[in-house]
């Protein structure tokens, strides 16, 4: 990994949001974390509180542990995991590049894995699906301020020959930590039918909820 | 901005107001309250929020084991939440066949109430490929940690309360979730297919499921 460009990563990344969230996430108190890590609980509690930064050893542990805990397994096999899943997962990164798709994006969609990977969501998609990944970036999403989102719309997908599908999808998002320390998007989701969608609409009262790991 | 700290040297000052100040708000409480748990006055609690006064070291460590308790939450509680959050259909199975949650999901596409599904076991809610599949995993050894992931095409048959079958076309995909009790719990997800991507699915596995063991 070259120092300079995981110095540059480094400074989007918003330390006591990242250390929380993976902290509850995985369940684990203070004590636990700060044992896992070799230093003392009120460091977590610094770090958490934004009184102090980790060092650089720690933020690499940290994006470490995030695969070596819980049921994830090992990063590249996973990868390949969410690929070959039957429900809709996609991974996609701060400039809203498509890095992977599920086998239910490619079927519920009715496309093959090369029109939609590696490919920006803004030339896919239209409408409120574009609308929950700027709502995601401008709340600090990449920087790993928010734990989790729930959001309900109208996915509107730009085919290649030029037309456009629509249907109703409810979504899940999550963070992911991947390699030089950045963040990517965790979307899943399902296509709905319209009333089941407006009974989400009513339930969230907009478009999107947004739980901050703060 | 933040003082830049080196992991191992914790010899820096611990900046206690801010601390509190920051549990208390998290918490959306008053100073009355935070006194009132840690046993002293507001306007103690006034006056360490402050700076003006610092806690004893006593009340310090009294202080750490409350953020401690309040920055918990139970284990493992984030993971099922996400779960049955989902907008796909997941489940959590246990090894005598009982589903411990299903998702939003799985509740939408067979259209039911959670208390129907939570707390029942598989043989009682499914016909067929349901029940040869935990069957299948179960006799492979999933619930003892031998299995890695399991992928499977299955002709879903439920049966309602009332009697009447619900039935679908899923492909599924299958792993364990060591769980907090040091047992395995079955991780189930899928969604639900057309008939030919069934049959496509089937001659891809070489049958009902593959099974992938653990190295």
């Amino acid at each position: 990994m070259s120092t300079a460009q995981s110095y540059q990563d480094m400074q989007t990344i918003h330390w006591p949001s990242v250390i929380r969230h993976f902290r509850v996430s995985k369940g684990l108190k203070q004590a636990a974390l700060a044992d896992d890590l070799g230093v003392t609980q009120t460091m977590i509690s610094r770090w958490e509180a934004g009184n102090a930064d980790p060092s650089a050893k720690i933020r690499n542990r940290l994006f470490e542990m995030f695969w070596t805990m819980g049921s994830l397994g090992p990063q590249e096999s996973w990868m390949d995991r969410t690929r070959l899943h039957p429900s809709v997962i996609g991974v996609i990164d701060s400039q809203g590049r498509q890095i992977v798709a599920s086998r239910g994006v490619l079927r519920s969609l009715d496309v093959e894995r090369n029109e939609v990977e590696d490919r920006l969501f803004s030339d896919m998609y239209s409408g409120d699906l574009i609308e929950v990944f700027e709502t995601l970036k401008s709340e600090g999403f990449f920087e790993g301020r928010i734990s989790s989102a729930e959001s309900v719309g109208k996915v509107e997908f730009k085919r290649l020959d030029g037309r456009v599908d629509t249907f109703w999808g409810h979504g899940l998002h999550r963070p992911i930590f991947m390699p030089n320390q950045q963040i990517h998007w965790l979307a899943s989701g399902a296509a709905i039918s319209e009333q089941a969608a407006l009974d989400v609409r009513e339930k969230l009262g907009g478009l999107m909820v947004i739980k901050k790991a703060i | 901005m933040a003082a830049h700290e080196d992991d191992g040297s914790d010899s820096g000052t611990v900046h206690w107001a801010s601390i509190l100040r920051q549990h208390r708000l998290s918490q959306n409480m008053k100073q009355s309250a935070l006194a009132y748990d840690l046993g002293v006055t507001q306007a103690m609690v006034s006056r360490w929020e402050s700076g003006k006064a610092e806690p004893a070291a006593a009340m310090q460590k009294r202080i750490e084991e409350m953020l401690d308790e309040a920055d918990m939450g139970s284990p493992m509680v984030a993971w099922r939440e996400i779960a049955s959050q989902q907008p796909a259909m997941v489940a959590v199975i246990d090894e005598n066949g009982k589903g411990e949650l299903v998702s939003t999901g799985v509740l939408r596409e067979l259209n039911m109430d959670r208390s129907e599904l939570q707390g029942t076991a598989i043989s009682e809610l499914f016909d067929g490929d349901m029940v040869s599949l935990f069957e299948g995993l179960k006799s492979s050894g999933f619930f003892e940690g031998k299995v890695d992931m399991v992928e499977s095409a299955d002709y879903i048959q439920y049966r309602k309360r009332d009697g009447s079958m619900v039935k679908f076309h899923a492909h599924g995909l299958h792993w364990p979730h060591l769980d907090e009790d040091g047992k395995i719990r079955w991780v189930a997800s899928g969604a639900r297919v057309s008939e030919d991507e069934f049959l496509s699915m089937r001659q891809e596995l070489g049958g009902q499921m593959r099974i992938m063991l653990a190295e």
